[in-house]
């Protein structure tokens, strides 16, 4: 009996393979719009965590998530800011001025960045490099199989340099792990860029001071410059966040509508497809619930077969789709696939519901009369 | 008695307004053995009155008692089953499932009455070489002749040996040479004990039958005994 049936729907199989690749787009396109979504608020974080207790002053036309993600090319602050700082009314509360300077190079024709840096008045942790030594990042020196004593040659657009790997960072500053560390000095001149800061990082003991005020006049005394705290990178991104969150619930909830009223629609024109055989079958003596049954279940399998294919599709365009909008390749975050799955088959089901009902219920008469 | 109608009455109602009083009042009991021969011009309400009769079209109001219980009083999944086990029906256009084959086509019935698969077949395949179709069991209904097809519509009609035998025009599509065949493999399978009803607008068909009846505007005009003395004449 079940081959009778399975016959029925062969006849009309194409329509059925269509719906379900339909939603596999939409169960992908939802996935991959999770992941990213998911993502901008774990960078988020991750960017506040690495701003720590410090301030984080960059210039104000500075992308931040190009900054923390160290590509392209950098915009730059007059050198003299950690100074002027100092001498600012503000200087008094800070302890230390990290000044950094980014840019790309390429080691053993590989590309590496080049963070060059340099403490201005020391705190405790006192990270002095001299200027013809390099600090390099763990995954760093595993990517250039570099060790300490190695000399590396460091080619930018600037000057090329050799300098010697004075030691392995286990924890790089910041989390930098793919990243050189040289002297401020000797950065300037292997990215040609003879003045000018990317960023600097400022450390005290804010434990009394109202520290946004602190970042506003900050920024008052040196114009042209954003004073980032973790306090400021987190409220400035919770509404962009919780708007992220606003519209990916909408998505989901149209994608899902979506599918039902493709699922249905996929159903009602089986059903109206194959009404004179249905109206034979019911004549022959098929219960009314086995049609509707055949249907629903067709309508299941259509959701099982489009939410594993959507589901692996998701993963697979994730990242393109990433790298497509953000300009970062993202892993497709672990979508669960019994929850996409049981969504899928449950969605599909109850979509067909209606139409299959209506199916099991035509009158056999008015249909022989019809054809 | 196999089957009893009851002051059966249907009403089609139209699109504007005006409704068509397809059946009127018709009372009716079809005895076993019988093989009854409903016969008027087209549109006296002879299908209508033979859909009612097999479970498939409510009456507006009548009965119809079949074994002692009302058809239309089950629910349409008891109805259903009592289609499946009692009544066999046979159709003009003979409506069979264009992607089953003639052993298919007959034998769903029988599975769906939840005979094993092997049995269904079994059953199929007796009917199907008994109609002299033994050739044509892996035939898809394209692939045969219209009297092979209407033949394997008798015999999907027949596998669950039905109290009743429905059958609307069955001869409507064919030219005079196969509807005396066709009629003449009612009549034997009416002398092997099959209760049959049998539809038809064609008056040289009323003979066939041991019962004639005669509808006109939806009422039974009139009826008559057709006696093997008159045959024979
Ligand atoms: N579903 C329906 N809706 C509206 N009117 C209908 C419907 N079915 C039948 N009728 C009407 O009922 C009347 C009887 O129809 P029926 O099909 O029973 O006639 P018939 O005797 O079988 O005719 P024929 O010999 O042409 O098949 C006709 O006037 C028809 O128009
Ligand atoms: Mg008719």
């Amino acid at each position: 009996m079940t081959s009778v049936f399975l016959k029925m729907i062969k006849a009309r199989a194409w329509e059925l393979s269509l719906t379900a690749l339909i939603i596999a787009a939409l169960i992908a396109a939802m996935s991959a719009q999770t992941s990213l979504s998911g993502y901008s608020e774990k960078r988020i974080h991750e960017y506040a965590h690495k701003i720590g207790g410090n301030i984080l002053i960059i210039p104000a036309e500075t992308d931040i998530r190009q900054f923390f993600g160290m590509r392209g090319d950098q915009e730059l602050m007059p050198g003299g800011f950690p100074e002027k700082l100092l001498e600012s009314p503000v200087g008094k509360k800070i302890q230390a001025i990290r000044a950094e300077l980014f840019g790309q190079t390429r080691i053993n024709n590989q590309p590496v960045p080049l963070i060059g840096t340099r403490l201005i008045r020391s705190g405790k942790q006192n990270l002095s490099i001299q200027s013809d030594q390099a600090l390099i990042g763990k995954m760093a020196a595993e990517k250039l199989q570099v060790s300490a004593g190695d000399f590396i040659k460091i080619s930018g657009p600037g000057k090329e340099r050799t300098l010697e790997v004075n030691r392995i960072l286990d924890k790089a500053p910041d989390g930098l792990d793919t990243g050189v560390f040289v002297d401020l000095g000797a950065a300037r001149k292997i990215l040609g860029k003879p003045d000018g800061l990317g960023a600097m990082r400022v450390s005290g003991c804010w434990c009394d001071t109202d520290i946004s005020g602190l970042a506003a006049d900050i920024e008052k005394n040196l114009p042209g410059t954003r004073a980032l705290t973790v306090k400021g990178v987190i409220s400035a991104q919770k509404d962009m966040i919780d708007t992220v969150a606003q519209y990916s619930s909408l998505i989901n909830i149209l994608g899902g509508l979506f599918i039902a009223l493709i699922v249905g629609l996929s159903i009602y024109s089986q059903t109206r497809g194959q009404l004179k055989n249905i109206a034979l079958l019911l004549v022959v003596g098929a219960r009314p619930w086995m049609i509707a049954g055949l249907f629903v279940c067709l309508a299941a399998l259509i959701g099982l077969a489009g939410a594993i294919l959507g589901w692996i599709l998701g993963v697979a365009v994730t990242p393109g789709i990433s790298e497509l909008l953000l300009g970062e390749t993202i892993p497709a975050a672990g979508t669960n696939l019994g929850w996409v799955v049981f969504s899928g088959v449950l969605l599909s089901a109850a979509a067909a519901l209606w139409p299959a009902l209506a199916a099991s219920r035509c009158h056999p008469a008015d249909i022989f009369r019809k054809v | 008695m196999i089957l009893q109608l009851n002051d059966i009455r249907k009403e089609f109602k139209g699109r504007s307004n005006h409704s068509v009083l397809a059946v009127d009042d018709v009372s009716m009991q079809v005895e076993a053995g019988e093989f009854i021969v409903v016969n008027g011009a087209s549109g006296s309400g002879k299908s209508t009155l033979l859909f009612t009769m097999g479970a498939m079209l409510p009456p507006t109001s009548g009965q119809v008692v079949c074994d002692g219980t009302d058809l239309y009083a089950l629910s349409p999944s008891r109805r259903s089953k009592m289609r499946n086990l009692r009544i066999g029906f046979v159709f003009q256009t003979f409506n069979l499932i264009s992607y089953l084959n003639s052993l298919e086509n007959v034998a769903f019935p029988a599975l769906l009455a939840g005979s094993s698969k092997k049995a269904a077949m079994q059953r199929a395949e007796d009917l199907l070489n008994r109609l002299g179709l033994g050739e044509r069991l892996s035939h898809l209904p394209v692939e045969l002749s219209v009297g092979e097809r209407q033949r394997v519509a008798i015999c999907r009609g027949l596998v669950n040996a039905p109290d009743i035998l429905l059958a609307d025009e069955p001869t409507g599509n064919m030219d005079p040479e196969l509807t005396q065949e066709t009629m003449e493999l009612f009549r034997g399978i009416n002398r092997q004990g099959q209760t049959i009803v049998m539809v038809t607008h064609n008056p040289e068909l009323s003979e066939t039958g041991n019962r004639h009846v005669l509808m006109e505007k939806g009422s039974i005009r009139a009826e008559r005994i057709v006696s093997a003395e008159d045959k024979a004449l």
